[in-house]
């Protein structure tokens, strides 16, 4: 049975988090580490990965996605020239554009849309895109434990809940995650390097409620 | 420094359930409801922790937070979560009877 347009265009779920960065290897460490931070808070993380073998159109998708979830962060870290074409990365950017928009434009169930920025360094953006001056903008260096950090720190202001643990404990408990990962791979029969967004998704909420 | 273990385990243990919180001593008792009581008290006791109940088969059948955010579950169908929170169980049994005053950090 179909939804009604109202219904989905106002169903917002607060603890959903939309991720938008990029989905190549060389970004794998600081995505895993997104991820990972994301359910430590009590948080959902939602991509544009999670439904890869549904019909939807790409953008149809992300634009559900985008419209579902209350939080947003937005790494813009690797909005670089493309090595073989030479041309800009837009996809996160557009992303970023789109969820201001629905937070803008939205209906009201839309306006309590919250975003992070992340980028290698803090002000690197205002050579490139620098009308996004005024949101929340964090550096991570590239380095994992800074983006868990980064996103740690926001997600306890933005949401103001009180039972967040600090960052050099999520920061701990996220090494210990990488050190069992390759076993709790091999008993649920999946490849560490070829683990899908969902499949990685459970393993880390399955260790945290049994190992945390 | 941050604490490591804030997990308390209610695991099958002979023919009743085995409790261990972050002492590492284990508690038996003859009951899955004994033992959940006993793991609750733990958890409530503690500035922040979270106590889960596996099956033989590593099936997570209880998590409560006591202090802590829930864990959430992961977007997508059933089926391929609970086989693979089924191995993360399985894994955290059977580190539980690997070792019998488990320190982490």
């Amino acid at each position: 049975m179909p939804i009604p347009i109202r219904h989905v265009a106002e169903t917002v779920n607060s603890n959903d988090v939309f991720i938008n960065c990029p989905f190549d290897y060389g970004y794998k460490p600081l995505f895993d580490a997104l991820v990972f931070v994301i359910y430590d808070l009590g948080f959902v993380a939602r991509c544009a990965r999670e439904a890869d073998d549904s019909g939807e159109v790409r953008l149809a998708k992300i634009e559900r996605i985008i419209r579902q979830c209350k939080y947003g962060i937005h790494d813009i870290s690797e909005v670089t020239l493309d090595a073989v074409n030479n041309l800009p990365r837009f996809n996160m950017p557009l992303e970023l554009g789109i969820f201001f928009g629905c937070r803008s434009f939205g209906p009201k169930a839309q306006k309590g849309k919250v975003s992070l920025i992340l980028d290698v360094e803090q002000y690197r953006y205002q050579k490139f895109i620098s009308d996004i001056a005024g949101h929340d903008i964090r550096a991570h260096g590239g380095q994992p434990d800074q983006a868990i950090i980064a996103v740690r720190n926001w997600l306890t202001t933005a949401s103001r809940r009180s039972n967040i643990p600090g960052g050099t404990e999520v920061v701990a408990r996220y090494a210990r995650f990488c050190e069992d990962l390759p076993r709790l791979c091999q008993e649920a029969n999946l490849q560490p390097e070829a683990l899908t967004f969902i499949d990685f998704s459970n393993v880390v909420a399955g260790w945290l409620k049994t190992s945390r | 420094m941050a604490k490591h273990n804030k997990t308390v385990h209610v695991v099958p243990s002979g023919d009743g359930w085995a409790v261990r919180g972050e002492s590492g001593k284990d508690s038996t008792f003859s009951t899955q409801a004994d033992a959940i009581k006993a793991a609750s008290h733990i958890v409530r006791d503690s500035v922040a922790g979270q106590f889960v109940v596996l099956r033989h088969d590593g099936k997570i059948v209880k998590h409560v937070t006591h202090g802590l955010p829930k864990v959430q579950d992961p977007p997508g169908k059933r089926g391929g979560k609970k086989k693979i929170q089924n191995a993360v169980g399985r894994v955290a049994l059977e580190r539980f009877n690997a070792d019998p005053h488990p320190a982490r950090g």
